[in-house]
């Protein structure tokens, strides 16, 4: 028996987009994949002994892409820590404004994300496949409309969050800023654009995606294909909700296998480390780690749009409930297992979204002028989930009797998938080389396999990407390197 | 001639601050015209379409990353150094993709644009703080913003 252990020094870690480690076995066929994704250090060395009230203002600014996904675990992990429950109105408000985020990030995401796979086509040139190119292939007006849509979500969040970079309106027990009814009459205006517009995307999916059998082969194919549990909040129907509810797992075969609060999340999450990554893989603690494999056996478990809608019996609104219908019937039931339907689902999500705005200003409610409770408790521990545009978000603070934090633990959404990413990568790299041939279009195919997941690759820093584009190393049986692929950089 | 001077950067991230310190530094000892604006943020991706739009000179401060970095190395480059392929994800929508974008959006972008990037030794723990080499390339960044201003005024 021949036992070649090969170890990735963990000290190189990542610096760069995405650096993918593929080693063959003595046949030429992949025996291991491993994706380095850039993780969140020192979270808690930097809470500690900071006024637990200033943690949504600042936690925003992890992340540069979705700073309200964020701010809002964080609101709410407040309330919890001072145990006082937001009014009724301010409830609203922060669904309203987190389901604008939702629908500004899903529609972009996905012309850009979804895109260039689908709507340019998997085996076009590099240089095509990306917004552009799509933009090429569907017109100037699309192009345009998304970016008019993102701009006028991004406006009302400015408008009752503050204008400033970062939102800044959730406070423990409530909102700071309320909403008048001019200003409701015109967002109305807005959302139901929003619901037009998430509609048209779904059209557009459903003519360049769906129509071409071509397309539809590489969603249901069994590349990306993986039976695994699945995680989201819902709502007390079992409906999806990105801003507040229960956690619900459900397994491969789309059983109900746990719900809970959130606060009971340690109880159903661990952590499991691995050699050659920095990153702490959470997995199922009731079902246990079996490595980067699927199926009921194994407790890795994946979060995001597809793994929501699987997680649930159903959307909240009558057009994504719809959507939902149709997405299950075209890929043969519930739950589905198909990497790529994340995009599909994803535009699920952004049509509920706006449907949910909708419905949430058309509660006169909303401009009620009771917007907080005052905190009276003593705080000691509080936990705030949100399901982010990436998964479910968990803020965690523990703090002595004046709320300085103690003790602080943040699992951000890319990191439930972490797991869930390498083993698509496996797949995906296992299926396309054979026998040590490395085709031309595989760095492609693999980086479909984790895109669909929309990771966070250190989504929280700017810098420019230097010299350092997607590498893919191809190691023979003895370790050695024998192929590099690279994501261009000109 | 509307200008804009960029600095781009998320200060919770030690050395990746370092375009928000600058602008913080230019807005306190400098004396610009005023069609020249200082801007910094933490913005990411395609937002930074909106706050580049209508200019048409453009200074961006970045950190860049680099698999050995010189910390506080400071490299000038031209939009066509910087990648415009897209990378994996729409987090990294890179300055050149954005004014593409923008132009084929009818968006009024930027013609003239350097970027000042400089090397930074860490940028993926959360702390606040510059490290001491990045910290002491802010006078070198400042007068490499004033050369590239005085150039562009010549010509």
């Amino acid at each position: 028996m021949n036992n070649k252990r090969i170890t990735i020094d963990p000290i190189t870690r990542l610096e760069g987009h995405g650096k993918i480690e593929i080693f063959l076995d003595e046949q030429g066929n992949v025996d291991k994949a491993f994706l380095q994704i850039p993780e969140l250090r020192g979270f808690e060395q930097f809470a500690v002994g900071r006024p637990a009230e200033e943690m949504p203002r600042i936690t925003p600014r992890i992340c540069g892409v979705c700073p309200t996904a964020h701010h809002m675990a964080s609101t709410k992990a407040l309330d919890d820590l001072y145990k006082v429950e937001p009014t009724p109105t301010a409830k609203k408000l922060r669904e309203f404004i987190y389901s604008t985020f939702m629908l500004e990030d899903h529609t972009l995401h996905f012309f850009f994300l979804g895109g260039p796979d689908f709507v340019v086509g998997p085996h076009a040139p590099a240089a095509e496949r990306n917004i552009l190119g799509v933009i090429n292939k569907v017109g100037l007006e699309i192009g345009k409309k998304v970016i008019q849509i993102r701009k006028q979500c991004r406006d009302i969040i400015s408008y009752l969050c503050g204008k400033v970079i970062h939102p800044v309106c959730g406070l423990p027990g409530g909102v700071s800023k309320g909403l008048t009814e001019e200003d409701r009459k015109k967002f109305l205006e807005i959302a139901k654009t929003g619901v037009e517009f998430a509609q048209f995307a779904l059209k557009i999916f459903d003519d360049i995606v769906l129509k071409n059998k071509e397309y539809v082969d590489i969603i249901i194919g069994d590349i990306y294909f993986h039976r695994t549990y699945y995680m989201g909040l819902v709502d007390k129907n079992n409906k999806v909700n990105f801003y507040d509810g229960n956690i619900r797992i459900v397994d491969p075969n789309g059983k109900e296998f746990a719900k809970f609060k959130p606060q009971e999340y340690l109880n159903h999450i661990a952590e499991h480390v691995e050699p050659w990554s920095y990153i702490k893989f959470p997995y199922l603690r009731k079902v246990g780690w079996k490595g980067f494999t699927d199926g009921e056996e194994s407790g890795i478990y994946r979060v995001a749009p597809l793994a929501r809608l699987n997680a649930s019996d159903g959307m909240a609104t009558p057009l994504a409930q719809e959507a939902y219908e149709k997405m299950y019937d075209t890929l043969g039931g519930k739950p589905a297992h198909n990497t790529l339907a994340f995009h599909w689902a994803r535009l699920i999500e952004a049509l509920y979204a706006a449907e949910r705005m909708v419905e949430l200003l058309e509660d006169k409610e909303i401009i009620d002028p009771n917007i907080r409770n005052i905190p009276t408790e003593i705080p000691k521990e509080g936990i705030g989930v949100v399901e982010a545009p990436r998964g479910t978000l968990i803020h965690h603070y523990k703090t002595d009797e004046k709320g300085i934090i103690t003790e602080a633990n943040l699992i951000v959404a890319t990191l439930n998938n972490a797991a869930a990413i390498n083993m698509s990568i496996g797949r995906a790299a296992e299926k396309l080389i054979k026998k040590g041939d490395v085709s031309d279009g595989i760095l492609n195919m693999i980086e479909m396999a984790f895109r669909a997941y929309d990771p966070c690759h250190a989504c929280a820093t700017h810098s420019l990407p230097g010299d350092m584009p997607l590498i893919v190393n191809i190691y023979n049986a003895n370790g050695k390197l024998i192929h590099q692929l690279k994501r261009n950089m000109k | 001639m509307k200008t804009l001077i960029l600095g781009l950067g998320n200060e919770l991230f030690g050395d990746d601050g370092i375009g928000i310190h600058v602008i913080r530094e230019l807005k306190r000892k400098s004396d610009f015209k005023s069609n020249i604006d200082l801007i910094e943020t933490s913005y990411s991706g395609l937002a930074l379409i909106d706050v580049i739009a209508d200019y048409e000179r453009l200074i961006i401060i970045d950190t860049i990353k680099k698999e050995k970095p010189n910390p506080g190395n400071i490299r000038i480059l031209d939009l066509s150094q910087v990648r415009h392929v897209p990378g994996p994800s729409p987090h990294y929508v890179s300055f050149p993709q954005i004014i593409a974008l923008g132009k084929k959006l009818g968006l009024k972008m930027p013609t003239l644009v350097k970027i000042i990037a400089v090397e930074a030794k860490n940028i993926y723990i959360l702390g606040e703080g510059l490290s001491p080499e990045v910290k002491c390339a802010i006078p070198g960044i400042i007068k490499k913003v004033k050369d590239i201003l005085t150039d562009w005024e010549r010509k």
